[in-house]
């Protein structure tokens, strides 16, 4: 039997004090969350990969596998800070279709979002 | 074509459990944070309702409304007779977009380790807060405390021994309707693999008892700054670790805390006189 695997695309945002996070950081930590977490084996099968993520926004997207969605959310709630600055990865939205994913980013981007 | 699936994290409503308060953070920075986390109800640890009502009173304007539980039931009191309805009633009054509400409560935490200790300490603190929780080892002072009316939940630390939980008491839990507090701040905060390890192995044995009973339980994480809070489905994530399913917990993050403190709030008005009776003026 064939099964297809199905992409889930992340929205989140990064709560922070002050300090700028860069996508690498944030990259490094949420990889060594995820394996610490439920070993290299889910991160493989996760298959996260970070779409784009605004730096001055701190907003982002991150894509991964439908079956590991609530793991991905599991090492989000658990990260707790990037090189001793203490943050808060706050998830968004969550969809399958990266158009309306990018839609939803581009939206929160402008100055005077209105999400419905 | 299937329908996908689309959610957003904003909509639904979380509280948080047990928050204290120190110098660095004031009442306004948790509630900042909440109001992003879409937390609407929010518990301050060590703080008695007259402090609350004064703390209240000094904050600023702010795109978010902070209200007191009594100031919300004296608005519904006279609409609603049943705490039901007056719990729907609060539910509505967060969910209004136009308020953009978080509501503050109080809670106290008793440590106390022998039952005359309790005791004492109860009819000490009992009227000055909204909610009373027990955090002790003494599994014998547990089985009362499951008895008592005037305790609202059991908190159980996940470095705790996971024997201090057994059957007996998750059967007293259940027919009381009380409520076992899980405080999570325990795995956000190790950093070593061995300690946490040992942390979701002892919570993994106590949600499991848990949830063979079907006792109510709640989900907390206790944060000591603004930063380490979290919103109710992250904590529902969070909870899987611990082997409950996510939709399991879908009353432990909100349910629960709200009819607790409904039910508290009534009892502490003036108007209340015993269970299911009140007086009623003109």
């Amino acid at each position: 039997m064939v099964t297809i695997e199905r992409d889930r695309y992340v929205v989140f945002k990064i709560l922070l004090d002050d300090t700028k996070t860069e996508i690498e950081d944030l990259k490094r930590n949420v990889w060594s969350m995820y394996q610490r977490l439920y070993g290299l084996d889910g991160t493989t099968e996760a298959g996260l990969f970070f779409e784009e993520y605004d730096n001055e926004k701190r907003i982002g997207l991150v894509r991964c596998n439908s079956k590991s969605l609530s793991y991905l959310m599991t090492s989000f709630a658990m990260i707790r800070e990037i090189d001793g600055a203490e943050l808060l990865i706050l998830p968004l939205f969550v969809t399958g279709l990266i158009n309306k994913a990018k839609k939803y980013v581009s939206a929160l981007s402008s100055p005077n979002h209105n999400i419905d | 074509m299937q329908k996908d699936k689309d959610f957003s994290f904003n909509t639904s409503s979380s509280s948080e459990n047990f928050i204290s308060l120190d110098q660095t953070n004031s009442i306004e920075t948790f509630c900042e944070i909440a109001n992003q986390l879409s937390v609407s109800v929010l518990f301050f640890e060590d703080i008695t309702i007259s402090e609350r009502n004064t703390m209240i009173l000094n904050i600023e304007s702010r795109p978010y409304n902070v209200f007191s539980p009594s100031f919300v039931y004296e608005q519904l009191k006279n609409e609603h007779t049943s705490n039901e309805r007056i719990k729907d009633g609060f539910n509505k009054f967060l969910i209004a977009k136009e308020n953009n509400s978080i509501i503050v409560a109080t809670r106290k935490t008793l440590f106390e380790s022998t039952k005359d200790e309790l005791m004492r300490a109860l009819s000490k603190n009992r009227r000055q807060y909204e909610i009373i929780s027990v955090n002790t080892n003494n599994k014998d002072l547990l089985k009362w405390v499951a008895h008592d009316r005037r305790l609202d939940y059991i908190s159980i630390d996940l470095r705790s021994k996971p024997s201090i939980i057994d059957n007996a008491l998750c059967s007293l839990v259940k027919q009381n309707s009380k409520c076992f507090e899980i405080i999570l701040s325990p795995l956000l905060l190790s950093d070593n693999n061995k300690d946490f390890s040992s942390i979701i192995r002892t919570g993994k044995k106590i949600m499991k008892l848990i949830l063979s009973y079907n006792a109510p339980f709640i989900f907390t994480m206790c944060p000591q700054t603004p930063m380490q809070m979290r919103s109710g489905k992250l904590l529902r994530y969070i909870g899987e670790l611990l082997g409950v399913p996510f939709n399991k917990s879908k009353l432990a993050v909100f349910d629960y805390q709200l009819s607790t403190l409904v039910d508290n709030t009534v009892k502490l008005h003036e108007n209340y006189v015993f269970k299911g009776v009140k007086e009623v003026i003109g």
